[in-house]
């Protein structure tokens, strides 16, 4: 694994901590793969740490008709209490209880939620409200939740959710995706005008190390389809581009990937 | 708990990735109390998030269902 992936794990581990990046700067030298598994045993921590008080929860709720235990979810339950509840329940159960919140609430509880604890749940969640969804977690700026759901929603809901996403929010997910080999997927699934736009952003915002970890895990086939849109790019583009590779903020090989 | 690695092992209920315990004491410890802050943050979270769950019950059966809950 590379530096950047430490760094995207070192935003995973903040995220889940509950503090800034820069907070665990002192991490930056432990490869990635530890800070995973490190990140997965403060997952199991403090998901078993409370448990015994949202399992009863969860037991209560298979009581009530699952459109009563929407409406009272909504009405009555904080969405970090909703989520903890939700990864507990009954798989099929979830997904008909998520089918009936709204938006706002379901984006609020997905905030909360570990992905990977309601995997099941996650991938029944049809596309259209995937887009809503993701869109409204992008405008909060939720990277790291929306890089945990992308390993977990199905093809079609993932094909949606990329066409609301800009080209900055496209490089900020995919630097934090709990699922690298899903880049390939999601670089299949952009426009040439979100490439366009990811180029821009790298630029714009000196999204970097964002660009460089995207190029990293890249097919050459996919990589090609960058280079194809680099070649195109504005001269202020394409200078700015070659002026991070020169100062070392893009790596070597992934200016040799858009310019091969 | 003045022992960073046992701190560490016992707030994660395992043992912590060996670049983890390789990292300077002054480290450990730090990371240890940010995972300790983390598990509070979460405890006193559910905790209010539970009171104010429970302020739609009812008030004559709230006790009942606060004792059920293990509130």
């Amino acid at each position: 694994m590379t530096a950047p992936d430490s760094a995207a794990e070192i935003q995973k581990l903040a995220h889940q901590l509950g503090v800034e990046p820069t907070r665990l700067a002192a991490l930056t030298g432990v490869p990635a793969g530890d800070l995973r598994i490190l990140r997965t045993q403060i997952a199991d921590a403090l998901f078993e740490a409370d448990k015994p008080r949202f399992a009863k929860i969860a037991a209560l709720s298979k009581a009530v008709p699952t459109a009563v235990a929407a409406r009272l979810t909504e009405y009555a339950m904080p969405p970090l209490l909703a989520a903890r509840t939700a990864e507990l329940i009954e798989p099929r159960r979830a997904a008909d209880l998520v089918g009936r919140l709204s938006d706002g609430y379901l984006a609020d509880v997905s905030a909360a939620m570990d992905a990977s604890r309601a995997a099941e749940v996650v991938a029944e969640i049809p596309a259209d409200r995937i887009a809503t969804i993701g869109a409204e977690l992008a405008r909060r700026a939720e990277w790291v939740v929306i890089g945990g759901f992308v390993a977990h929603v199905s093809a079609p809901a993932l094909a949606a959710a990329v066409q609301v996403f800009d080209g900055e929010q496209l490089l900020r997910i995919g630097f934090v995706l709990d699922d690298k080999d899903r880049l390939d997927d999601v670089s299949q699934l952009v426009t040439d005008v979100q490439i366009d736009a990811m180029l821009a952003a790298a630029s714009k915002h000196g999204l970097w190390t964002e660009l460089d970890d995207l190029l990293a895990h890249l097919t050459a086939d996919r990589a090609g389809r960058m280079r194809d849109r680099f070649g195109v790019a504005p001269a202020k583009i394409v200078a700015a581009t070659q002026a991070a590779a020169a100062s070392g903020r893009l790596s070597q090989d992934s200016l040799a990937k858009l310019t091969a | 708990m003045a022992d960073p690695d046992e701190a560490l092992r016992e707030l994660l209920g395992a043992e912590p990735p060996g670049a983890v315990l390789a990292l300077d004491a002054v480290t450990r410890a730090d990371l240890a109390g940010v995972i300790a802050d983390a598990r509070r943050h979460q405890a006193r979270s559910l905790a209010e998030a539970f009171e104010a769950t429970l302020k739609h019950v009812p008030f004559p059966v709230r006790g009942v269902v606060k004792r059920v809950l293990g509130a």
